[in-house]
């Protein structure tokens, strides 16, 4: 399984295809040639320790950052919009910072600048797209609060509809547990987990909280001590080795 | 809004029918409807009329700068003054005041010292703009903005140090910051430098919106920090520039206009805040204007402003700690 494409199960469509990534600083690579490919409605896992990369590649994979060798293949939704640049695929940074004076719903259309005009209007089918990701969120009844009054957790549900709006076949995800409870950790998760099951949404999300981020997922990537990239099936115990490779003490194991 | 720009014509009227000499409302009405230019007349147009407009036109600038210094610095104190601009223009004026051979100084006029201070604003400007683009980090260019400020006080003062009495007298008239002494070539330039900030902001606002959650979000969101930045630091250091070479170094205009406008609107986005800055700043410049010229003593109106920020600040600065 180690760096090979796994096709034995999900039959779904590939939205994103990594063919011999390597993301690094200053000509050092920080892991192994990675291939892989992520699915429409799967949740994956990028797990690894500080520092092993992950937050890079989905940078990478984003289109802010550069790879150092490989190359990544998006397919293009079916329906392509004339007009429009091409779609990128959105990620939620692991911190925004709350900013005063703006409601959740200016937040959420601020996050459209790309597809706003110069005064910051959406057209209608953006502005629709809005009011659908506020509701798939349930943040309906906070969408004319100000952000800062929002909990952290409401406000990740915030950066997460921000992210949806543009109806992205694939949405990155930098820690979306970072500094949250455990309610809110397990909130957050069940609502990635129910938008990839009812739209068809697919996560691919770095986490620490091995846990509740493993109970969700359908695969795990991982980014292990030795520097090898992973990749493992739906399987639970697959799921579970490919997890442990991350802990420099082999005596810890990954049990769920 | 409406009351605001209401408030304001008022207050431009108010300022213009007020001042040392009294002149009744009903001679400038019958100056305005076409009736032959009396004595008082003459006062109303060639000193208070460029005076009231410097004033209008100083605050709208210094607090459309201001708003978007604050956002692309993510910083509630900054204002336009932080990157040094006002430092340079500084130069600019004591070079020409002090450093220059005496047989030169002596036809110094203000349209001079201002031609300097606006070489001086300019040439910092560039600087800054070289840096905007270079360092990423807006803290880093933050600091760089500062420093570079101190640099130049530093020079100034040593030029201070070595000046003669009356070269001394004219540099601090232009460093007390006063709108009076303007002619209509100054404010035609700040003009155009107010409108020129004003098309940079209608095209960056959407931008300074994004800024504001961190330059990641603004990266992913697809837009680019650093030409935003580059933008709102272009159109300030066009207007700082301007006003600053031709009013002198007027301060907290530039902070204390923004908070009101998003204290009183209660949001931040730009759409809202900076037409009601460049409101605002007008209303605390006429406004600043017209207690200095009416308090009875010769308060230069750089001072008034100061006066009337403090305690602004200090309630930010409490706010804040709290």
């Amino acid at each position: 399984m180690t760096g090979k494409r796994d096709i034995s199960d999900n039959s779904g469509s590939i939205i994103l295809e990594a063919e011999d990534i390597t993301v690094g600083y200053k000509g050092t690579a920080l892991f192994s040639p990675a291939c892989f490919e992520v699915r429409k409605g799967e949740c994956v896992l990028l797990c690894g320790a500080n520092g092993s990369g992950k937050s890079t590649l989905l940078r990478v994979i984003a289109g802010i950052s550069r790879p150092m060798s490989g190359s990544i293949r998006i397919s293009r939704p079916e329906q392509t919009v004339k007009g429009r640049r091409p779609q990128t695929i959105p990620m939620v940074p692991s911190t925004v910072p709350k900013v005063r004076g703006f409601t959740l719903e200016s937040f959420i259309r601020t996050g459209c600048y790309a597809r706003s005009d110069w005064a910051g209007r959406l057209s209608p089918e953006t502005e629709a797209s809005v009011d659908r990701a506020i509701s798939m969120l349930g943040l309906d009844s906070l969408r004319t609060k100000d952000v800062t009054s929002l909990s952290d957790g409401e406000f990740r549900k915030g950066c997460i509809a921000s992210a949806l709006t543009g109806r992205p076949p694939l949405v990155l995800l930098d820690e979306p547990s970072a500094f949250l409870d455990i309610e809110n950790r397990l909130a957050v998760y069940s609502v990635l987990k129910d938008i990839a099951m009812t739209d068809g949404t697919a996560f691919l999300f770095s986490s620490h909280d091995l846990n509740e981020s493993a109970a969700i997922c359908d695969r795990v990537f991982a980014i292990g001590t030795d520097r090898m990239f992973r990749c493992s099936s739906s399987d639970r115990k697959e799921k579970n080795t490919v997890i442990s490779s991350i802990f420099r003490n082999k005596s810890i194991t990954f049990e769920r | 809004m409406a009351a605001a720009a209401i408030l304001l014509v008022v207050l431009l009227v108010a300022d213009l029918a007020t001042g040392g000499i009294r002149i009744p409302l009903r001679e400038i009405a019958h100056a305005v409807c076409g009736g032959e230019c009396t004595g008082p007349m003459k006062i109303l147009l060639s000193v208070r009329l460029p005076r009231v407009l410097s004033a209008f036109l100083a605050g709208a600038s210094l607090a459309l700068s201001g708003a978007q210094m604050q956002s692309i610095f993510r910083n509630p104190l900054a204002d336009p003054h932080i990157m040094g601009i006002s430092s340079g223009a500084g130069l600019g004026a004591a070079i020409a005041t002090m450093a220059l051979p005496s047989s030169i100084a002596a036809g110094i006029s203000g349209l001079t010292i201002a031609a300097a201070a606006c070489t001086g604003a300019a040439a910092v400007s560039a600087a800054i703009l070289a840096f905007s683009s270079w360092i990423r980090n807006p803290s880093t260019l933050l600091i760089c903005g500062i420093m570079t400020g101190f640099i130049i006080n530093a020079v100034i003062s040593v030029i201070q140090y070595s000046a003669g009495a009356e070269s001394l007298r004219l540099f601090y008239n232009w460093s007390a910051g006063s709108f009076t002494g303007n002619d209509m070539t100054g404010i035609t330039i700040m003009a155009c430098m107010l409108a020129a900030g004003i098309l940079l902001s209608v095209s960056g606002h959407k931008g300074l919106d994004i800024i504001l959650f961190g330059d990641e979000y603004a990266a992913l969101s697809g837009a680019r920090p650093t030409a935003i930045r580059f933008n709102a630091i272009l159109g300030s250091a066009l207007m700082t520039g301007a006003v600053t070479a031709f009013c002198g170094p007027i301060g907290f205009v530039g902070i204390v206009a923004p908070h009101i406008v998003r204290r009183l609107t209660g949001t931040a986005v730009h759409r809202i805040v900076l037409p009601g800055s460049i409101l605002t700043g007008g209303i605390l410049g006429t406004a600043a204007d017209m207690v200095s010229q009416n308090c009875g003593l010769a308060v230069p109106a750089g001072s008034m402003m100061a006066i009337i920020g403090i305690p602004f600040i200090l309630a930010i600065l409490a706010k804040g700690a709290r």
